[in-house]
């Protein structure tokens, strides 16, 4: 049987072989797959269109979504916000905004790319994006940043299924948030210990989110927590540059999401049979359907 | 498991949702690749966890899209209702909520002027597929792989001549599988291939005195 992939293996084989975390994708992914490097980027190229054609509409959109629950949100708070300062901070209020605008995409059935999953799609590129426009990031450094956030959500996949009807909440937006934590510490020159308890701060305070959305549709609480989730991964990253490290090692911490993950109640794995599903108001929204 | 790069970072979809809305776009493009030729109609039956969330996550305009061709990336899916209308392409839809088999599954009946087709299929969750019954035969079939169903005639010896065949042209089987409804009847063959199959070996294999009939299903995406 081939041998885990994990954060460990992952920084062992770059000290070994003395090449990034992102060139240690890339090198798995070239032997694994047996696709080209040139062929690999340029994927991912267009993957990262995609990302940002669905945040220029996400920002714009104004239409109600099928489920009835979602508008513009992202409009709503950009517009404020243009005029306000925000509590919370420039590089906060943009992630949240960009994270959002791409989640209501999604639920408005735009097209999106699924990192990892449909339902938290806004967090990874909502973060990439407002991160890059603060720091002058260029796009073949978020291409690069794309590679380690891959490479973590690799790591989780190996050990748990990223669905919410399978884990929760903590397996589509709480990786997703990891996978963002990660990334964007890596393209801060994070070395390879600071990537990854990027990645093990940002998830260990999402661990057992439900996955109660009302109606059962990817609308109330998803878009708005894509917001919070994101913001999260930068407060993450901000943590590990100040000197603060995760005290259970970030392998560890993905075993505690599968643990998790198996016990919530499948009340709250997604089924809409639980939380703000099954309130008075998520109940007559899921009716009027 | 055993994931890569854009297992994690993908697909490229129309949103909400990769199981009721991406799978779904598949399932119906499975259903039109099964008919084979541009279907005129459909009538779609969505069970479980489909028949009560089917319309907020547009997997009613999901279904129709893939019947229309459209693939789950496709940016018309949201439109694809009334796309149908403006064609022609009659369509209905049916909720039943409570469920044998998979919570996530649907039938799909679709014709055109020469026939109809029907197909029991479920989405298995990050767009994955899975197609269980053709014409009320069990199958097996993810849409990844090009695939031949026949339907031949339960001898011995058959399911080597057809594989000797395949050999002989080059076309490796991924997986196979026979059913057969009672013994010296009617059996079913999926072979599932690594490469695509021409129309000259679909032709080969319908002449066998054997086989009733031979469809060549392409992979989805």
């Amino acid at each position: 049987m081939k041998p885990l992939w994990t954060f460990e293996k992952w920084l062992s084989v770059s000290k070994e072989k003395n090449i990034s975390l992102a060139e240690v994708i890339l090198e798995k992914e070239t032997d694994e797959t047996g696709a080209g490097r040139e062929e690999i980027l340029e994927e991912l190229e267009k993957r990262l269109k995609v990302m940002r054609e669905s945040l220029e509409r996400g920002l714009k959109r104004d239409e109600i979504t099928p489920g009835g629950m979602i508008k513009d949100e992202s409009k709503v708070l950009e517009k404020f916000f243009c005029e306000n300062p925000p509590l919370s901070g420039l590089g906060a209020i943009k992630t949240a905004i960009y994270s959002i605008a791409i989640a209501q995409e999604n639920a408005g059935m735009g097209r999106i790319v699924a990192i990892p999953t449909a339902g938290s799609a806004g967090i990874v590129p909502g973060t990439f994006f407002a991160f890059a426009e603060l720091e002058g990031i260029d796009e073949n450094r978020l291409i690069e940043g794309l590679l380690v956030a891959a490479g973590v959500g690799m790591v989780v996949g190996e050990k748990m299924e990223m669905a919410g009807a399978a884990g929760g909440c903590q397996a589509e937006c709480g990786v997703a948030a990891g996978m963002a934590a990660a990334g964007v510490m890596f393209m801060l020159g994070g070395r390879g210990e600071e990537v990854f308890h990027a990645f093990a701060l940002g998830v260990k305070n999402l661990i057992g989110l439900a996955c109660d959305p009302v109606g059962g549709l990817v609308e109330v609480p998803c878009v708005k927590r894509n917001g919070f989730a994101a913001v999260q991964a930068l407060l993450a990253v901000d943590m590990v540059r100040g000197g603060i490290r995760s005290v259970i090692p970030p392998d560890e911490v993905v075993d505690a999401m599968v643990d998790v993950g198996r016990s919530l109640p499948s009340s709250l794995k997604e089924t809409a049979k639980g939380g703000l599903a099954q309130t008075k108001t998520g109940l007559q929204i899921s009716e009027r359907e | 498991m055993g994931e890569n790069i854009f297992s994690v970072l993908g697909p490229i979809m129309v949103g909400p949702s990769s199981s009721h809305t991406a799978g779904v776009a598949r399932l119906g493009k499975m259903a039109r690749n099964i008919l084979g030729k541009e279907p005129e109609g459909a009538e779609i039956t969505f069970f479980g966890s489909f028949a009560t969330t089917y319309k907020g996550h547009g997997s009613d305009r999901a279904v129709i899209g893939g019947l229309l061709g459209m693939d789950s990336s496709d940016g018309r899916i949201p439109n694809a209702l009334e796309i149908a209308s403006e064609m022609g392409f009659k369509y209905t839809f049916k909720a039943i909520e409570p469920v044998s088999g998979h919570p996530n599954s649907l039938e799909i009946k679709t014709w055109n002027k020469e026939e109809t087709i029907e197909m029991l299929g479920s989405s298995r969750g990050g767009g994955n597929i899975l197609i269980e019954k053709i014409n009320g035969f069990d199958v097996l079939l993810d849409g990844q792989y090009p695939t031949l169903w026949i339907l031949l005639f339960d001898r011995p010896g058959m399911v080597g001549k057809i594989a000797s065949l395949l050999a002989s042209k080059m076309i490796n089987i991924a997986n196979m599988r026979l059913e057969r409804s009672q013994p010296r009847g009617l059996a079913s063959m999926t072979i599932e291939c690594d490469n695509a199959v021409g129309p000259e070996i679909i032709e080969e294999i319908r002449q066998k005195e054997f086989v009733s009939s031979c469809r060549y299903i392409p992979r989805v995406r």
